[in-house]
């Protein structure tokens, strides 16, 4: 019998500490939940989303309402995103235009260099030719064309024996 | 007599072996300066008799520095007379057309003056697969599971 009294009294004991530790964790949940709901009604107020759901935010009862704020947000952040897509699209295609890596003529000129000692000592190791590509593909589209032409060019003509 | 049954043995094994293999149509690589053309297959050039022969086309992709990524691919073979070319090219189109090949490609391609690739073809067909691969063929015509043991080794 003293056993078995012993044992639910550990059994109790162990309730309660089980008890206590969910409060704990609920509560960090509830911190994270707050903090996350600041981030998206700052993030929200940028993107000059309905007030309404900035104030609901940090009410902490996540009715109906909150939740028609929140999709009325995503539905805003989402109709934006063509937008954004569309402007890194551009950003993404301008990398091939002479306004995208602006290089100045003594950059050229020194890649120029680059090839004509290739060619006057013979050749170039893999390091060289992989620093003289890097090199490269900082240029225009039109002037990297005419670089790797000219190297192009030495290669087939026996003057760099070297390879891409 | 022995000798006979020897002989017909190997004979056998020949017939049996050629029976299997399929067509083949080895493609030297050939590069043609005046008309501005190469091709070949990368199998026959990999085990020509010679030590130039070859053909073969790759990419780099590169940065550019301000957090875009360049791209430019090329062509390069040499024939047995030991002509060689190499062109590059910088078009999306043949850039697509590169990253499309895979082994034991026929390959062939142009140039133009500037040495820029003009046009790119691969060619995947069984009759430019090397020797040693495993064959899907079961010798004894069953359509088990266990066919590890059944795989020639032609």
């Amino acid at each position: 019998m003293r056993i078995l009294i012993g044992l639910s009294i550990i059994q109790t004991s162990l309730l309660g500490l089980i008890g206590l530790r969910v409060l704990a964790v609920d509560a960090t949940v509830d911190t994270v939940a707050d903090t996350s709901l600041d981030v998206l009604a700052a993030t929200s107020r940028t993107a000059k989303a309905p007030a309404a759901y900035a104030q609901s935010a940090r009410v902490g009862a996540y009715g109906a309402a909150d939740i028609d704020a929140i999709r009325q947000v995503m539905r805003e952040e989402l109709a934006a995103l063509p937008t954004i897509t569309h402007t890194e699209q551009a950003r993404h295609d301008n990398t091939d235009t002479p306004a995208a890596p602006v290089v100045d003529a003594q950059f050229t000129a020194e890649l120029q260099r680059d090839v004509e000692r290739f060619i006057a000592r013979g050749g170039a190791d893999d390091a060289a030719m992989a620093d003289l590509q890097i090199k490269i593909a900082r240029l225009p589209k039109e002037e990297r064309a005419k670089i790797l032409s000219r190297l192009t060019k030495a290669m087939n003509a026996g003057e760099i024996d070297s390879t891409f | 007599m022995k000798l006979k049954y020897v002989l017909a043995g190997f004979g056998a094994a020949l017939l049996s072996s050629t029976a299997i293999a399929g067509f083949v149509q080895p493609f030297p690589v050939d590069v043609d300066l005046v008309n501005r053309a190469a091709n070949g297959d990368t199998v026959t050039a990999r085990y020509s008799k010679n030590k130039v022969e070859l053909i073969g086309c790759g990419i780099r992709k590169i940065s550019d520095g301000v957090g875009g990524v360049i791209s430019f691919g090329f062509c390069q073979a040499t024939d047995s007379d030991e002509e060689a070319i190499t062109c590059f090219t910088q078009d999306a189109g043949l850039l697509d057309a590169i990253s499309s090949s895979s082994d034991f490609s026929f390959i062939t391609f142009n140039w133009d003056e500037a040495d820029q690739c003009t046009r790119i073809g691969f060619s995947n067909q069984s009759f430019y697969l090397p020797k040693g691969l495993k064959s899907n063929v079961k010798k004894n015509n069953d359509n088990d599971d266990d066919d590890d043991d059944d795989d020639d080794d032609d």
